[in-house]
């Protein structure tokens, strides 16, 4: 008889019916090719569920047994974790001064629940739905001069130019494993993303942008060639652009 | 809330299957810290939606349903926010690196890191949560056929990969 190996499978599985599981079985017997086949279904699952045992032996995190023995919460809060929904719902005068309470509590529950896919952000969405940098990105971008990073930071920003559309742009690295890099340019407070891309790997240390300019990908070069008007800022010009919050004076 | 049992007893349920739960959700989202993330909100989930619960239903299968549909929330506000970019390294890392001198347990689970999702958590339901065909194909929404050809393909694969590396080992 000719069984398919989705039947063996189904069959080391405890998966078939008695009737097909006994063609099965005599098949096992008859035929040492299917009955080796078999005992190989056999043994894979016995050593996954071998090496994936020991997960069950780890503490488990407090926060996830306080949050299975946490009261039967209200209805309201099953949209807690998702803040940009609470924050768009609209609501009326009257229940505006509950529903602040109701929305402190969600931010006190939901942070735990946000934050970590906050911590390490750098990026972040704006009011006007703008893709703009955050964090520790947006930090090095308003304060830290070209080519200088210390040790500890992730983010290096590579050069500054005033844009042609006048406003001031940046270009950064973002030391990772897997390295990004983009151009970002100051809109009002925030510094938005022109151009983002994704390197293959950490090359190294990166030396000042003079010396390793040709170290930027092309997408961001090729961002900074559209985009720039004259030349890019030298040190002095970017002490000047960043004590005007990198705001370009009226002229 | 369940009709058997007083709302303490579903809570301690819940507390019980948190190893499981958090294993599963590291088969997911391969990353033991958006794992117990996960498994947090799921729960939170679980419990505001209690009343959803079918009595003849397992809690297990439920809660991995629940647990799969959150990260899959999650993966999509991540993509919105663009967050996909600078979404920490270590997700994929780790795992996947060194062949040699590894454990059989190590082995396997690289082998099973590298599998195509669909059929990690054909394998991780099936193999290694002891779920059926039947109650697999529903927590992942799918037809029993599509599960059981996805967990043959699988099992090929990690047969093969498991061979490889042990090819490399002696």
């Amino acid at each position: 008889m000719t069984t398919s190996d989705e039947t063996l499978m189904a069959y080391a599985d405890g998966e078939l019916d008695a009737a097909a599981a006994a063609l099965v079985a005599a098949a096992e017997r008859d035929d040492p090719t299917i009955a080796a086949r078999i005992a190989e279904h056999r043994a894979l699952r016995a050593r996954l569920r071998a090496s994936f045992a020991a997960e069950l032996d780890e503490p488990v995190p407090e926060r996830l047994l306080a949050a299975a023995r946490r009261p039967p919460a209200p209805a309201t809060r099953a949209k807690v974790a998702d803040i940009d929904a609470a924050r768009a719902r609209r609501v009326g005068p009257r229940w505006r001064p509950l529903l602040a309470v109701a929305a402190s509590l969600a931010v006190g529950i939901g942070v735990g629940l946000v934050a970590w896919h906050r911590s390490d952000s750098m990026l972040t969405l704006n009011s006007r739905g703008a893709l703009v940098a955050d964090g520790s990105l947006a930090q090095a971008l308003s304060s830290n001069f070209a080519g200088r990073r210390s040790a500890r930071e992730r983010v290096e920003i590579g050069l500054s130019f005033l844009s042609r559309s006048g406003t001031y742009c940046r270009t950064f690295n973002v030391a990772r494993a897997v390295s990004r890099a983009g151009v970002a340019c100051r809109e009002g407070a925030d510094w938005q993303i022109e151009v983002l891309t994704q390197g293959a790997g950490a090359a190294g240390p990166r030396s000042e942008y003079r010396t390793a300019n040709s170290s930027l990908p092309p997408a961001i070069l090729g961002t900074v060639e559209a985009q720039i008007a004259g030349q890019p800022l030298d040190h002095q010009g970017e002490v000047a652009a960043r004590q005007n919050g990198w705001q370009v004076k009226a002229r | 809330m369940m009709t058997n049992g007083t709302p303490q007893s579903v809570h301690e349920q819940i507390v019980s299957l948190l190893p499981r739960l958090r294993r599963f959700a590291r088969s997911l989202t391969r990353n033991a810290h958006d794992a117990d993330d996960i498994v947090q909100i799921a729960v939170e989930r679980a419990l505001t939606r209690m009343a959803q619960f079918r009595n003849d239903a397992r809690l297990d299968s439920w809660m991995f349903k629940i647990i799969r549909n959150a990260w899959i929330d999650e993966i999509r506000s991540r993509a919105r926010r663009a967050e996909i970019f600078l979404a920490d390294d270590t997700a994929a890392g780790g795992v996947a690196a060194a062949v040699d001198n590894q454990t059989d347990s190590q082995a396997i689970h690289a082998a099973m890191s590298r599998l195509p999702e669909e059929q990690r958590l054909a394998v991780s339901l099936v193999l290694i949560e002891g779920l059926s065909y039947k109650e697999a194909a529903a927590v992942l929404e799918i037809p029993v056929g599509t599960l059981t050809s996805r967990l043959a393909r699988a099992r090929d694969a990690l047969q093969a990969m498991l061979r490889t590396s042990e090819g490399r080992t002696t």
